[in-house]
């Protein structure tokens, strides 16, 4: 066999494909794309290549030349391309995109029963590479040529991916795998994710498509969709769907570490939206997640300072879960559960007169010391447009007269209930 | 005009050479070649002697004598079955516009069946010299009914056809040269083997390539090798022939060598490329494609002339088409249906070597467009302030073009002038348009650059014009990033970016697109600009008019300003909801105040606009009853007008 001074890890990854240890093979993968195998760096790429491809002129390697060619055929070729596409990462020239390319796209072979953990693999790999190579191209652009191409990295990286991952989609669908259609479709997906794509990822769903996908996929990319299922949902305002979801993939995680860190990423989405649900998170959860305390504290009281207080303070956190823009609606809701707390305080009655509304929004909102009638008015009756309050407002200037009058159960409708695009 | 030959003739000819006795029979054959008689059964094979090896891919060139002795004197008698196979062909030989020389050929030579070689030769200096006389001696063929020549003249009568060809073609998007294929599906229909077409467009290709008898010898030889060699190893109806590669010539070789040294001049590489294209993709008129000379230079003028016989060999064919037509009663309309179901079958397989050869043109293309890039920087010396815009059709003028810093002076002049209302939005526009070109021609990406974008979009969201700040958006983006990278920094602290980032935040709330809201978002965190258009945010979907009307006051001048294209959507929204929310009528001075307006009758005014005018007869409330579903179907292209 190879000689064992020359040996480096791809060398003893070929030989436990070449043995059938596709574990092991991937726990070694896993090394090289997390970055801790810098010795490839060192390694004189011609003769390394020469060597994979076992192109020694020697009589045995010849032998063995043709014995690797006919039993692993694929794997020889993967490693190469490995090689290069490391080798040119860390450089961060612009070659580097076409060697991901070449390296992502033959994997086709990989597609059976025995090596499709490895295809699993290389296929969660592509999402997280790109990032990788557009920050080191960052890094390292120097002339302006270089700088242009790494400012597009980013876009063409994405249109690659995609390609892959159709081609890959279409073959799986040839060989009528069922087990991978939903990964792929999720890959799609998470790629969208990562460019704020969100319309274009709703379009990637297959599911809906097919019924029995999502029960003849494996657990772990039925979690993923409902993941981000859930989180498409969030953004289309459709609270019900997005919490059935969410809470899909809180039931479904396996009570692992790696489920669990699983069940926190879910957490972080699911309590805002369950407080549309009318649903708030018991004293347990809130000490895991800090940043929700005061913002659910704020919502439930009606608290329109407490809340804006959270929001600012927790500025960067929102905006890292894309959750900001979700704030509007928290403040809609927080608005209403402040109303609801006068119309219980005036105990049920029909009418009420806007200067008791006045008050409150002066007390929950000490910034805004003295809101005016015509502010109070707006405010409420953007409750009532939505449905949030059954009622009507009636404003006579002439005669001193604000009032309000409600329904027999004004508040019967629940936030999540109602339509919030309009 | 027309020295070079159409090859298969000319392949034929050289086998008429080489074995004089079977040559009336194959002149016999010789209109037979397109698939004219259905009646004869090509898969009747006569004794062939050994020389004709490939004879066999060649079916339809030797069949035998006595079928078609009969069929040509009993011309005037066809069968129906045959009426329509004639139709197939006329419209063939209409596509086949680079065959029709070829046919003339065969014509003449069943007039002269025992002509040597040289003679032919004359015979085909004629035959450029005059058209006229081809088309009598045409007529004279018994072959086709006599026509009126006169009116062959008129050029309305083929103008008019081409025309319906040319539409037809362009509506099935089918390009005309790869009709030439159209007789192989013709010949598809009389065999049905489908090996023997692959074949036999393989020898035709081969033998378009030759360019003298000798070279046509040559090419037999090797033609033969390769077709017992493919029998040899059982590959002949497998083997994929459209793909296999031809064989080549000595002379091929040494064009392709010096082709590749030869350094074109870079002006007239797009119009080789082009010309190279159009040539290419006629492989019905090969020996123009190819380049005949080995020290030949493919330029403009020579493909001037190549249009030009190209043209002429049209005329030639249109001509021949109609005496075809008039020979079948003028059926086109039936040739013109089974046209049609030719160009789908024929499409698949024609294309892919064109598409082959494109592609390389492009890639040819492509590298050349590299080399002007590299090497063309271009520093303009032009030093007038103000500029009209034209659109580059050509290389730029160095003459033309304003270096930096002049555009810089120019931009200042510019800003004044809009500044002290001295000149219209259309000009401002303009004068911005040949700035940007002037830098993007000089390759100028830096800061100047994003300034010069920025004043540009300010302008348009001003404007109000939202189509073009989307275009200067799209380019601020790419240069923010370019010079962040190339200098190092963070992203927010190149140019205004955190300013107009926030212009963007409440452009695409008004326009409500999530997603790009949160991409913006993601790259800001904390920034006063930010915040306040996240509060006009905050106040539009809460419904706090108040609040809204009062940032919006407090806004600088180009937020004020695109919220002032937005103004009449925020006020509607906000009277649909008091319509659907209040009881009372509501007192007008009340909802003026409420909306911004200045004072009542800019209200009624705006009410009027968009006929909702239902007020009391004091006018001084509003009707609420009356006007609850007045504000659903709010018509916004009013406003444009």
């Amino acid at each position: 066999m190879i000689a064992k001074k020359s040996e480096n890890i791809l060398l003893i990854i070929l030989r436990y494909f070449r043995e059938g240890k596709c574990l092991e093979a991937m726990s070694c993968l896993k090394r090289i794309f997390s970055g801790k195998e810098q010795s490839l760096l060192g390694l004189d790429i011609e003769q390394t290549l020469k060597q994979l491809r076992l192109e020694n002129d020697s009589e045995a390697c010849k032998k063995l030349n043709e014995n690797a060619r006919l039993s692993h055929p694929g794997w020889v070729d993967l490693l190469c391309n490995l090689l290069l596409y490391y080798v040119e990462k860390e450089r961060g020239s612009a070659n580097v995109i076409d060697h991901f390319e070449n390296l992502f796209k033959n994997t086709k072979w990989l597609l059976d029963e025995q090596h499709s953990q490895i295809y699993q693999f290389l296929c969660k790999q592509v999402v997280t590479e790109q990032y990788k190579i557009v920050q080191i191209m960052k890094r390292k652009a120097k002339d302006s040529e270089a700088v242009k191409r790494a400012s597009h990295a980013q876009e063409t990286l994405e249109s690659k991916s995609l390609q892959i991952f159709q081609e890959m989609g279409r073959e799986v669908n040839i060989k009528n795998m069922q087990k991978l259609k939903l990964l792929n479709a999720n890959q799609q997906m998470k790629i969208y994710f990562k460019g704020f794509k969100f319309d274009r990822a709703a379009d990637c769903d297959k599911v809906e498509k097919e019924q029995n996908l999502l029960f003849t996929s494996p657990k772990q990319d039925q979690v993923t969709y409902h993941y981000y299922k859930g989180r498409i949902l969030i953004f289309h305002s459709k609270f019900v769907d997005a919490q059935q979801h969410l809470t899909q993939v809180l039931q479904e995680c396996p009570r692992t570490q790696k489920g669990i860190s699983c069940a926190r990423q879910v957490l972080k989405y699911l309590i805002p939206i369950n407080m549309f649900m009318g649903r708030y998170p018991k004293k347990e959860l809130i000490e895991q997640f800090k940043e929700y305390d005061l913002l659910c504290t704020s919502v439930k009281q009606g608290n329109i300072a407490g809340l804006q207080e959270a929001i600012d303070k927790y500025r960067l956190i929102w905006i890292k879960r894309s959750l900001l823009i979700l704030m509007d609606q928290l403040k809609v809701l927080c608005y209403r559960n402040l109303c609801r707390k006068v119309w219980l305080i005036n105990q049920k009655v029909n009418k009420i007169h806007l200067n008791q509304f006045q008050k409150a929004f002066r007390i929950s909102h000490p910034l805004n010391s003295n809101p005016t009638i015509s502010e109070v008015c707006c405010i409420i009756a953007n409750l009532i447009y939505l449905k949030l309050i059954q009622g009507q407002i009636y404003l006579n200037n002439v005669k001193e007269t604000y009032a309000i009058t409600l329904s027999q159960d004004p508040f019967k409708n629940r936030p999540h209930e109602i339509q919030w695009q309009n | 005009m027309n020295n070079k030959r159409q090859t298969i003739d000319d392949a034929m000819k050289a086998e008429k050479i080489n074995i004089n006795p079977y040559q009336p029979q194959q002149q016999g054959n010789y209109q037979n070649y397109y698939g004219y008689n259905s009646n004869v059964n090509y898969r009747y094979q006569t004794n062939i002697p050994t020389q004709y090896q490939y004879n066999q891919y060649y079916q339809y060139n030797y069949q035998g004598n006595a079928n078609q002795q009969p069929m040509m004197q009993n011309s005037y008698y066809r069968s129906p079955q045959q009426f329509v196979q004639q139709t197939n062909t006329c419209f063939n030989q209409q596509q086949n516009k680079f065959q029709a020389p070829q046919q003339q050929q065969q014509f003449n030579n069943t007039l002269q069946p025992l002509q040597s070689v040289s003679q032919q030769l004359e015979q085909q200096q004629q035959q450029q010299q005059s058209q006229k006389i081809q088309i009598e001696n045409n007529n004279d063929h018994q072959f086709l009914p006599p026509v009126n020549i006169s009116e062959l003249d008129q050029p309305t009568r083929w103008e008019s056809e081409l025309k319906v060809y040319t539409h037809l073609y362009r509506k099935l998007n089918v390009e005309m040269p790869n009709l030439v294929s159209a007789r192989f599906c013709n010949s598809r229909e009389v065999f049905n083997e489908q090996s023997s077409i692959t074949v036999k467009q393989y020898v035709e290709r081969a033998f378009n390539k030759c360019q003298s008898d000798d070279e046509r010898n040559i090419m037999e030889q090797l033609l033969k090798a390769t077709i017992t060699e493919a029998k040899r190893k059982n590959e002949y109806t497998t083997r994929d022939w459209s793909k296999f590669p031809l064989p080549t010539l000595q002379r091929e070789n040494q064009i392709r060598t010096q082709f590749l040294s030869s350094n074109l001049p870079i002006k007239q590489s797009t119009a080789m490329a082009l010309s190279s294209l159009g040539q290419t993709s006629k492989f019905g008129a090969p020996s123009q494609a190819q380049p005949s000379g080995p020290a030949q230079k493919i330029t403009a003028s020579t493909n001037m002339h190549n249009l030009k016989s190209l043209y002429d060999q049209m005329i030639q064919q249109q001509v021949e088409s109609i005496n075809q037509n008039h020979m079948k009663n003028k059926k086109i309309d039936y040739s013109m249906d089974l046209a049609i179901l030719q160009i789908g079958k024929l499409q698949p397989n024609a294309t892919t070597q064109i598409k082959q050869q494109q592609k390389q043109l492009k890639k040819r293309i492509e590298e050349e467009d590299q080399i002007i890039e590299t090497n063309m920087k271009i520093i303009g010396t032009c030093e007038d302030l103000e500029k009209p815009y034209f659109r580059l059709t050509g290389l730029p003028d160095p003459n033309m073009i304003r270096p930096e810093h002049i555009l810089k002076k120019a931009l200042v002049q510019l800003l004044d002038k809009w500044k002290n209302c001295q000149a219209d939005y259309n000009f401002i526009i303009e004068q911005f348009r040949s700035i940007r070109q002037d830098l993007l021609v000089q390759h100028i990406e830096n800061r100047f650059t994003v300034q010069v974008y920025e004043e540009n979009a300010r302008i348009c969201l001003e404007c109000g014009d939202f189509p073009r700040y989307e275009s200067c958006w799209t380019m601020l983006v790419d240069l923010y990033e370019m010079i962040s990278i190339s200098e190092g920094k963070d992203v927010n602290l190149i140019g205004n970016k955190v300013e107009f980032d926030s212009y963007r935040i409440f452009y695409l709330t008004m326009l409500n697109k999530q997603d790009q809201l949160v991409k913006i978002l993601h790259q800001n965190l904390d920034d006063q600009r930010i915040k306040f258009a996240l509060g006009l945010r905050e106040s539009f979907k809460c419904g706090n008019y108040v609040k809204l009307f009062k940032d919006y006051k407090e806004s600088s001048e180009t937020m004020g300003s695109i919220i002032n294209h937005f103004l009449v959507r925020i006020r509607v929204r906000a009277l649909k909801q008091i319509v659907k929310t209040y009881i009372s009528n509501i007192d007008l001075e009340y909802l003026a105040d409420l909306l911004a307006f200045q004072d009542v009758e800019q209200f009624k005014q705006f009410m009027q606009f968009f006929d909702l005018v239902r007020f009391d007869e004091t006018l001084k409330f509003l009707l609420i009853k009356q006007s609850i579903n007045a504000f659903d179907n709010i018509n916004f292209d009013k406003m444009n007008e």
